[in-house]
């Protein structure tokens, strides 16, 4: 039985896993979001609203939050088919940006003072989402939809030689990571009972892109290894008092200079598999 | 004819591409484009295509064709092998191939014919889980032909197949574009080689400075010196 500051870990963990799944979905294609914060508070806040004032089961809030925010993805996928690379992040940083602003002035949502009410979800339920999600994500990675996405990350010119419409699946993987971030948001939401526009700033959305770049950006389960250092580590280093973050920001840096494409990658798993034959 | 183009131009905003071109190619016969760098070659394989706004008239199959459109174009039969390969260089060369048949969707057929371009060129075989990008030059360029044929094309567009590769290779590709004449593919060849080009086409269209300066039969061409003296001109 987790203790409840163990359970606080695994639901931190499980929902920077979501975040960075959404991520991770996004940039499969080439694009770098930095604004996925923006749509894990649609989700959080939505969610939080049709769950207290509608009165909603969660579930279904859950559901049409992430319906809701893939719409959102949808408008901020456009722009993307027109920037690329820093370009692109910077737009989504200012998408974030006005979420978070919209929030902190909305007031039937309660503006800077926050939104409370929720009830409290139990672990089981956060696991439920997210290893649901997650296995969506690595069943979708061994589609014909994948490798269209692949290819287009891959070049963009040459994806469409093959006949491609690289412009609908760019916008497909937009509406999908925001969707996946949305149930992060309400997840979160409901876990920590209380939300605020500042829950939901430029940190959130960099945390997710340093959790799925650390675990390994080519493949989905990277983000599991990813979301299981940023949370355990901090923790792990509590002896180290004032110096564990920068310790902490000192080990990823050595994990990064070690294995730029993250900790998992495709080959490592291509080493397993022949391992195996061979054996 | 197969492909008709008309008065076609192509113009990079103010600058002009492509002034004037008109040529035909006939089903089942192989036409050489030849040209040096910047005679207009592969805007007018880009144009064809739908990869370019275009002026004009380009007809395929007695239809005209829309510019931009190269989805539609390529289901309709026109594929392109592009100058510098167009292959997906972080994939396999399974993946590649099989986003080569990304239009079609008879799935078994599909099957059978990877495995037949595995048999036809073994190399790809051999490197078939290897990353494309990887491979040497002209195994790219066979790799980026045979996804092209996987396309099921009527017209295939060949832009400079030879560019980079070594004599042997360039060798093996021209002999493979000689055996797509036996199979009864149309293909519009772009090249800067001109011996290799006339020696496999059965018609050749000279371009020079966006214009069209001479064409006719292959062999007439190849014992004249217009193209040399063309060529040595620029």
């Amino acid at each position: 039985m987790l203790s409840s500051y163990q359970a606080g870990l695994v639901a931190d963990g499980s929902i920077l896993l979501l975040g960075a799944l959404s991520v991770y979905v996004i940039l499969s294609t080439g694009q770098l979001s930095l604004g996925n914060a923006g749509f894990m508070a649609i989700g959080a806040y939505l969610s939080s609203w049709l769950t207290v004032s509608v009165g909603m089961p969660l579930t279904l809030a859950i559901v049409i939050s992430a319906a809701v925010s893939a719409v959102f993805g949808l408008i901020i996928g456009f722009p993307a088919l027109r920037l690329k690379g820093l370009y692109l992040a910077m737009a989504t940083i200012g998408f974030g940006e006005i979420v978070r602003t919209f929030f902190l002035n909305f007031e039937p949502t309660g503006g800077a003072g926050g939104f409370s009410g929720m009830e409290h979800v139990p672990l089981w339920y956060i696991l439920g989402w997210t290893v649901f999600t997650l296995g969506c994500v690595m069943v979708t990675e061994r589609t014909r939809w994948w490798l269209e996405i692949r290819a287009v990350n891959d070049d963009e010119l040459a994806a469409g030689l093959v006949g491609m419409n690289t412009t609908v699946t760019k916008l497909m993987a937009f509406m999908t990571g925001a969707a996946i971030a949305a149930v992060a948001g309400a997840l979160f939401a409901h876990q920590t009972l209380y939300i605020e526009p500042a829950s939901f700033g430029f940190e959130r959305s960099t945390e997710f892109v340093l959790a799925m770049i650390l675990g390994g950006s080519s493949l989905a389960a990277g983000s599991i290894v990813g979301a299981a250092l940023l949370i355990l580590l901090p923790e792990l280093l509590r002896d180290f008092v004032d110096w564990r973050i920068a310790i902490f920001g000192a080990l990823l840096v050595a994990v990064l200079l070690v294995r730029r494409q993250g900790v998992l990658d495709r080959n490592l798993f291509g080493l397993a598999r022949l391992w195996r034959r061979v054996n | 004819m197969i492909l008709s183009v008309r008065d076609l131009q192509v113009s990079y905003g103010a600058i002009p591409g492509i002034r004037k071109i008109d040529f035909d190619v006939a089903e089942g016969e192989i036409v050489a484009v030849i040209g040096a760098n910047g005679a207009g070659k592969s805007t007018t394989m880009k144009a064809i295509t739908g990869l370019l706004p275009f002026q004009g008239k380009i007809a395929y199959k007695g239809a005209d064709l829309a510019p931009m459109r190269a989805e539609q174009n390529l289901a309709n039969g026109l594929a392109l092998v592009p100058e510098g390969r167009g292959i997906l260089t972080r994939m396999t060369v399974e993946e590649n191939l099989r986003m080569g048949a990304y239009l079609r969707r008879d799935t078994a057929q599909v099957e059978t014919e990877i495995a037949a371009t595995y048999e036809r060129f073994a190399i790809l075989g051999e490197r078939r889980s290897g990353i494309a990008g990887y491979l040497s030059g002209g195994e790219q360029q066979i790799l980026a032909i045979a996804r092209a044929l996987l396309a099921r094309p009527k017209l295939l567009l060949l832009d400079e197949p030879s560019l980079g590769l070594a004599p042997l290779m360039t060798e093996q590709i021209f002999a493979f574009i000689s055996e797509f004449r036996e199979q009864g593919l149309t293909v519009l060849l772009a090249e800067q080689k001109s011996k290799h080009s006339l020696a496999v086409a059965d018609r050749a269209v000279l371009f020079s400075m966006g214009e069209v300066v001479a064409s006719g039969a292959a062999r007439e061409l190849a014992e004249g010196s217009l193209i040399r003296d063309t060529m040595m001109a620029l």
